[in-house]
């Protein structure tokens, strides 16, 4: 009764409005103004391309020596990641990221150490979405599995199936290789047929091993995480070369990046390249790329706030405190995570360009999912911004905005380029998780 | 950019009905007509995108709410604060009797929240599947936003009063 008196209520308010053409030029005058974010895909191409390579698949190098990439029909790039002398094919312009969050948006690889439960949630699966997750040991696999072989080598294959996750149709299957200790777990809200796909990508390539995730190692080992990392690249056989860095408030040996990343296979004897938290330069009282104000104005970081770096994706985010708080220079962080940016979780962020108007994530709102876009913008005067934390990143001044009447979305604004940017993000649950992903692209912004 | 007939088509018919949701959005019409160029400039941009979503128009949707949220907060940034509160812009006494004038005072008494669910249900029409879909929340959050409107809207006293007009 109610419902269809609001519907008669509404139709009446909005036949009032009146509405003329569609103003079509408008909008193609606008759309031109968009540069058009790719996303990692997956097309339909590609699978068939994966697909055909199975079994026969040509092993070039591309820019980098020595990393074991493959080139499928029509230029479908695809490579080989994974673990040990276990190896899936996925394509190549898939992500692989260290840590993830369930529900993730894009197709991707994520090293899965169990940490998902930790992450940004996301209210559930989104439908064409490819991930291979690339878990360590023995996972509890659903029946059916099989007994097969994998280039001689015997693995246990669950038998892809489908159940409905709300209404989005869900097929997963995995292969567990005992003699690596390593399960690939395909999840497709495609179609069985593309997990099968993924599934038969899988190889055992001999003379060729994959490089490990360091993020399982930081958390494990702490201060000793370089030293254990480095033990398990030489125990596979690769060469390790060191670049240490002055991070004050991570803890010594902390390892902040790998080249290549983890999952790539390489042939024994190759280069991996380590960025590690060190110690400072010989009478360098204090960090050499510190900005203006003084460490003693940091606020002190806790043991939580370390373990934060895994959700934050690199950062460690200071909690969000009330407004008018002091100035709190974190650019020695900032600096400290990659500005190449990757999911940190359900999200993605692309590489943006200066002057574009674009969204970087392609979300839901409202729900817990992170919606992250970058714009142009003008305010009256950026020094009356109410806000919560100031960041300096490289000299400039990045002012946060957590506290507004919408009261889920955090913003940046700072000045670049003779322009006024803002960033923001929706964020429903107040999740810190979301703070790193405007820091990075402020950064990112910043250092173009 | 070719817009590609399909688009056009859609643009055409659906022009009308998306600006009238912005408006019941919360937008001037001014800014409704703004918000839903931008949100279809950019669902035309990743087009191919929005067709493979299954349900067009509840991409779009989603799209435009996003863009809305967007314009809230921007215009939100321009305020300053004050020590005495202006005029607000709140209805003419006189025109209380005007059933749209009711109708938008009502759906200002609702959170954000409500009022995007109202609208997306009764008058864009979404079943509670695709606005789940839209918000990216789970159904029965959606039946939850949409019980609690309700209840607010059947105490309302503007929505009384409506309701009891002939």
């Amino acid at each position: 009764m109610m419902e269809r008196e609001l519907t008669d209520l509404l139709n009446s308010v909005a036949d009032e409005v009146r509405v003329g053409p569609a103003p079509l030029g408008a909008v193609e005058t606008r759309a031109r103004g968009l540069r058009r974010r790719r996303i990692a895909g997956y097309s339909a191409a590609s699978l068939v391309a994966l697909g055909a390579l199975v079994g026969g698949f040509t092993v070039v190098t591309q820019d980098e020596p020595n990393i074991l990439v493959l080139e499928g029909p029509n230029d479908s790039g695809v490579r080989l990641v994974g673990v040990g002398h276990a190896a899936i094919a996925v394509p190549a312009a898939w992500p692989t990221m260290e840590l993830e969050c369930p529900g993730a948006l894009y197709d991707s690889v994520v090293f899965d150490d169990g940490s998902a439960t930790t992450c940004t949630p996301v209210p559930g699966p989104t439908a064409g979405v490819e991930i291979v997750r690339i878990v360590r040991g023995e996972p509890a696999l659903v029946q059916p599995v099989e007994q097969a072989q994998i280039n001689g080598v015997e693995v246990q294959r669950q038998v892809p199936r489908c159940n409905l996750v709300g209404d989005v149709s869900t097929c997963t299957g995995a292969v567990y290789i005992p003699s690596e200790s390593v399960t690939f777990l395909v999840t497709s809200t495609t179609d069985p047929q593309t997990v099968h796909r993924l599934l038969d990508s899988i190889r055992i390539v001999p003379d060729r091993v994959g490089v490990p995730d360091s993020q399982t190692v930081n958390v494990a080992e702490r201060g000793n995480a370089a030293n254990a990392y480095i033990k398990a690249l030489e125990g596979l056989g690769l060469s390790v070369e060191v670049t240490n860095q002055w991070r004050p408030k991570y803890p010594t040996g902390w390892i902040l990046g790998v080249s290549p990343e983890a999952g790539t296979m390489l042939a024994p004897g190759s280069m991996v390249t380590l960025t590690v938290v060190g110690g400072p330069d010989p009478g360098e009282s204090s960090d050499p790329q510190k900005p203006s104000l003084g460490i003693s104005e940091l606020p002190a970081w806790s043991e939580g706030c370390l373990d934060s770096y895994k959700t934050e994706g690199g950062i460690c985010v200071p909690p969000v405190t009330d407004m008018g708080d002091p100035i709190i220079p974190v650019a020695d962080l900032i600096r400290s995570a990659t500005v190449t940016l990757k999911s940190a979780g359900a999200t993605k962020v692309e590489p943006i360009d200066i002057g574009e108007q674009f969204t970087a994530l392609q979300g839901t709102w409202g729900g817990g999912t992170a919606v992250i876009w970058v714009e142009r913008s003008s305010v009256d005067s950026l020094a009356d911004l109410k806000a919560s934390r100031v960041f300096d990143i490289d000299g400039t001044k990045v002012s946060e905005v957590v506290q507004n009447p919408y009261d889920d979305i955090r913003q940046l604004w700072f000045q670049h380029d003779g322009l006024d940017w803002g960033i923001f993000v929706a964020e429903p649950n107040g999740l810190a998780s979301n703070a790193h992903q405007t820091l990075r692209l402020a950064a990112q912004i910043l250092a173009q | 950019m070719d817009a590609g007939g399909d688009f056009s088509q859609y643009v055409a018919v659906r022009w009308p009905r998306l600006v009238r949701s912005a408006v019941l959005l919360g937008c001037s019409h001014a800014e409704a007509e703004d918000v839903v160029q931008t949100a279809l400039a950019k669902c035309l941009v990743q087009w191919s995108r929005v067709k493979q979503a299954g349900n067009i128009d509840a991409y779009v949707h989603r799209v435009l709410i996003n863009t809305f949220i967007s314009s809230r907060r921007r215009r939100w940034m321009g305020e300053r604060p004050t020590a005495v509160l202006p005029e607000t812009a709140a209805a003419d006494e006189t025109s209380r009797v005007d059933v749209t004038d009711a109708v938008l005072r009502v759906l200002d008494r609702l959170s954000r929240h409500q009022r995007t669910a109202i609208v997306l249900r009764y008058y864009a029409q979404m079943s509670e599947h695709q606005m789940a879909e839209i918000l990216g929340v789970a159904p029965g959050t959606i039946k939850s936003r949409l019980s609690r409107a309700l209840k607010v809207l059947a105490d309302d006293p503007d929505m009384v009063e409506l309701r009891g007009t002939p």
